[in-house]
């Protein structure tokens, strides 16, 4: 087998090869406080990232965030895919927070995504934080009121 | 090791001493101020303003209202229904209307707010409407009171059924006006109990006559229709209507306007209040100035009070004092004056502090611990079969390798004590990994082990053990110290030392310490970071560098620069800016402009792809000038350009794209190490769709195609994924990749991978997953065909605790 043949064997085990062999945690942790019916989490980083995009705009179960890990010195250790603990929040369905930073997550370097669960459907908007080291959700609850029941008399 | 679990255990001294005496200094809960507390069910919120339709209009003997609070910097609308004197009384409410409005919650609400609502219609229904439970007033009580709906009607006025009880006849009975489902209902009521509890004995006694009789809140207002409307029984004798001796209403200036003037105010006004209610303080103003400039009828009085009331919505501070004292030049007389002056005087009066305004907030006294333990075995099995052909030759090689048998345990574990003023947290982080091959070994990772202490009302921190770097220059994980301070409101100045953490160490010593400045927020929008680093490596410089995050932030656009030059080279390390905008019409624009060395410049870089990792032995034979060339020539520039654009089409799809240039230079040959080629400019062009709900109600699937042109080779691949939620327990993701790369040099790659991997919730805290993949590679030369099987799998589980 030629040199350059086996360059590329190498190469294409990397890219399908698990397990960590040393993974850091991308995210530093997930804090949440509500006021008033709202709940805010903050997502926040290890360093600085780049707010993409992320999919629903508003509403649903399980939502996507498109990131970018933007170090001083690239990403050199990272976990590819990893669960991150949730906060229990009153007035919000348990959710958790699953981050992937596979090459098809995302074609940029340093590619972070982050798929959002929640056990209910949600309302929410997603900015970046103004640290530059931080996702912030704002979530209500998504209740729809029902039908109103025949008038009062 | 030893160094970070030292620091930590003094962490936790450290912590344990702060946290006790934060206990008694703030162990007792404070004590609540002396105000009345008022509680209101919030039916609904939202992030946009709440349309009529959801608004119920049949909750009798509660009073809904819309209103809106900025809230985490967002404005957020709600609906509520109220008003209750004690949190129980408001919780029994939501409970009975918890089937119909799932999401309801009891809030306590502000003064400010019971005072602007208690006595302000907030459904659009006619000025004179009153006594029903959403009845129209404008007085801003702040007396609460309450009244009995004995009856209503659809077709005219309900009669009583007879006298009242001997206990009631002080209390007046009258007729009254309510909206319910959108129609109009006259109503007979029974007025006024200054508390709940007395209106309830009230209906008590009533019932036996009015079955339906229900208590409600009554605005002040509702004692003025009370008066005109007043109903008397005398004994053996039909009810009689008594209207005052003088006209209710008797505005000083305000005169009836022609039928179409008195229409068209009317209908001003009405949009006007709905635009309030609704959050629309503009197109509220809009109306109020258009009903203004009409002829004098009996809506400008209330239309002047709103103007101002919108015009201080809007924070227009000046422009809401003007309307105020012109209402106050026409109108000088009367509970709107009144209600006027007070607005007026609240305006002038000096901002009151944000405790104040909002409802009183909890003591924190908490300490939490939270974190996971997981376990996963990974494995990985490949098969290499090798055709070579030679003229009419052909041969076969097949090589199978087991490539990775690894169980690898993780901990993250978070301990955090708040307690008044403090913040304290303990964190540790470790991964375990067992090797089960031939010829590896297990090891440990450390990632984290510090603890943390802050005080808020100092605004001082400390962080003490092996923690996060990648900001104030530190290039990634270290064992040290960090300390801030906030000297000023917008000023933090933080310290660093330490030394940096590598898990592929080199045989050399680093140290560093730096200075930096966090700054802002300035002018609502900027802030950042200046920096200072030093770092050296067995006694000679290593880098040192200064640098600056600067950051711009509002809700629909971010943008962020981040600079790093060393002063030791003369070098630029890192210019970045990128940006995101958030159009408002579901499109969002990013880009990123990304010009750095890469690894940053170190004079440790002169050991890359050396042998001999000592920067003092490497000195024996270079000098430090000769060193410090080899770090630079070793190190390469990298350039990224890119641009994307995505648009949500509706709620179920987003489309989107980016293109992307890059390109790492070369570097020449230098001491052992050959020369290195650079990538030339490589064109990237991705369009990714998104969609939500296509299999199932809970499932995203994403598509991304991609076009790959450089120098050296040119790509195509697609991807194809969708992650579903089965049965609130149940995850499956699902993916597919393909790959084709030509190289220049001839070679043909084609790769396929299909994977699946399953979650399974197993009660609250447990979770148990399992992956398992393909990945098929088909590479060919002029002689040889390449058949890459890989097969891979994972099973695991986590725990969060």
């Amino acid at each position: 087998m030629t040199k350059t043949l086996r360059l590329l064997w190498a190469a294409a085990l990397a890219t399908v090869a698990l397990a960590p062999t040393a993974a850091a945690q991308l995210i530093d942790d997930i804090e949440a406080r509500t006021d008033q019916g709202v709940t805010e989490v903050r997502l926040q980083f290890n360093m600085p990232v780049r707010y993409v995009k992320h999919f629903p705009q508003e509403q649903g179960e399980l939502v996507k965030i498109y990131l970018q890990a933007l170090t001083l010195d690239g990403l050199e250790e990272i976990d590819r895919t990893a669960y991150k603990r949730t906060p229990a929040v009153p007035q919000l369905p348990p959710f958790k927070v699953l981050y992937t930073t596979v090459r098809n997550c995302f074609a940029v370097r340093d590619p972070v995504c982050l798929d959002i669960q929640f056990s209910q459907p949600v309302r929410f908007t997603i900015h970046q934080g103004d640290d530059g080291r931080s996702i912030l959700l704002h979530i209500l609850p998504d209740a729809r009121p029902e039908p109103a029941a025949a008038p009062a008399h | 090791m030893l160094v970070p679990i030292v620091v930590v255990v003094a962490a936790l001294g450290l912590l344990g001493t702060a946290y006790a005496q934060t206990e008694t200094a703030n162990g007792t809960p404070a004590t609540a101020p002396a105000v009345s507390r008022r509680y209101v069910v919030t039916l609904l919120n939202s992030f946009d303003p709440i349309p009529d339709r959801l608004l119920p209009s049949d909750l009798n003997g509660l009073k809904v209202y819309r209103t809106q609070n900025v809230v985490f910097g967002k404005t957020i609308y709600f609906v509520r229904a109220g008003f209750f004197a004690t949190s129980a009384e408001a919780n029994a409410a939501k409970g009975r209307l918890g089937a119909r409005f799932p999401g309801a919650f009891v809030t306590e609400i502000t003064e400010d707010e019971y005072a602007g609502v208690a006595g302000t219609n907030t459904r659009p229904a006619p000025p004179a409407a009153s006594g029903g439970a959403t009845a129209a007033g404008k007085p801003a009580a702040t007396v609460e009171l309450f009244a009995i709906t004995l009856l209503s009607s659809a077709n005219g006025d309900p009669a009583p059924a007879g006298p009242l009880p001997k206990a009631l006849a002080k209390n007046t009975l009258y007729l009254g006006d309510a909206v319910a489902n959108g129609k109009s209902r006259r109503t007979l009521n029974l007025g006024f109990f200054t508390s709940r509890a007395e209106a309830d004995r009230a209906r008590a006694l009533l019932l036996p006559a009015y079955p339906q009789a229900k208590v409600r809140a009554a605005p002040a207002s509702e004692r003025d229709v009370a008066a005109g409307n007043r109903i008397e029984i005398p004994n053996g004798s039909p009810p009689t209507l008594v209207r005052p001796t003088r006209p209710l209403a008797a505005p000083a200036i305000a005169a009836a306007g022609t039928p179409a003037i008195e229409a068209q105010a009317a209908r001003l006004l009405d949009l006007a209040r709905d635009a309030l209610t609704r959050g629309d303080n503009a197109t509220a103003v809009q109306a109020l100035q258009e009903l203004l400039r009409l002829p004098p009828n009996r809506q400008s009085q209330d239309a002047q009070e709103l103007i101002g009331l919108a015009y201080e919505r809007l924070k227009s501070t000046s422009a809401a004092k003007r309307e105020y004292r012109l209402y106050l030049k026409l109108y000088p007389a009367g509970p709107g004056a009144e209600r006027v002056r007070q607005r007026l005087a609240a305006l002038d009066a000096p901002t009151p502090a944000p405790a104040l305004k909002a409802a009183r907030k909890k003591d924190i006294n908490v300490t939490t611990a939270y974190g996971s333990f997981s376990q996963y075995y990974y494995r990985g099995d490949s098969r290499l079969d090798t055709t070579t052909t030679v003229g009419p030759t052909v041969t076969t090689d097949t090589l199978s390798n087991v490539d990775q048998s690894a169980l690898i345990t993780s901990l993250d574990l978070t301990g955090r004590m708040r307690s008044g003023d403090w913040d304290n947290r303990i964190v540790v982080r470790d991964n375990y990994t067992v090797n089960f091959l031939e010829n590896t070994e297990n090891f440990n990772r450390l990632y984290s082990a510090y603890g943390e202490v802050r005080n808020k009302t100092y605004d001082y921190g400390m962080r003490v053990g092996r923690q996060p770097g990648n900001t104030g220059g530190v290039l990634g994980r270290f064992d040290g110290i960090t300390a801030s301070y906030g000297f000023l409101p917008k000023w933090r100045l933080n310290l660093v030392a330490g030394e940096p953490v590598e898990f592929n160490p080199i045989n050399s010593d680093k140290l560093f310490w730096g200075a930096n400045l966090d700054f802002g927020t300035f002018a609502e929008h900027w802030n950042g970071n200046f920096y200072y680093i030093y770092q050296d490596i067995d006694d000679i410089t290593d880098r040192q560098a200064i640098g600056t995050e600067l950051r711009y932030f509002d809700p629909s656009l971010s943008v962020m620069l981040l600079t790093d030059y060393d002063l030791a080279y003369g070098e630029l390390n890192i210019a970045m800016l990128q940006g995101t905008w958030q159009a408002g019409t579901g499109t969002t624009v990013n880009f990123l402009g990304d010009h750095r060395r890469a690894p940053v410049l170190q004079t440790s870089n002169a050991l890359i792809n050396e042998v001999d990792t000592s920067i003092k032995s490497q000195l024996q034979t270079l000098s430090e000038d000769e060193l410090r060339a080899q770090a630079l020539a070793r190190t390469p520039l990298t350039d990224l350009l890119m641009v994307g654009i995505n648009h949500n089409f509706n709620s179920t799809w987003q489309l989107g794209g980016d293109v992307k240039l890059y390109n790492t230079s070369g570097t020449p040959a230098n001491g052992t190490q050959p020369e290195q080629i650079g990538s030339g400019n490589v064109y990237v062009y991705t369009a990714q769709g998104i969609a939500t709900s296509l299999f199932s109600r809970s499932d995203i699937s994403v598509l991304s195609l991609s076009y790959l042109d450089s120098r050296d080779s040119e790509a195509s691949s697609a991807s194809l994924s969708n992650r579903s939620v089965l049965r609130e327990r149940w995850t499956l993701d699902l993916s597919l990749r393909y790959l084709n790369q030509q190289f220049a040099s001839g070679v043909d790659v084609e790769r396929l991978t299909p994977m699946l991997r399953v979650g399974y919730r197993w009660g609250e805290h447990m979770t148990l997953e399992a992956e398992a993949g393909v990945e098929n590679t088909t590479t060919t030369t002029a002689t040889e065909t390449i058949d890459n099987n890989l097969r891979f799998w994972m099973l695991g589980y986590r725990w969060d605790f």
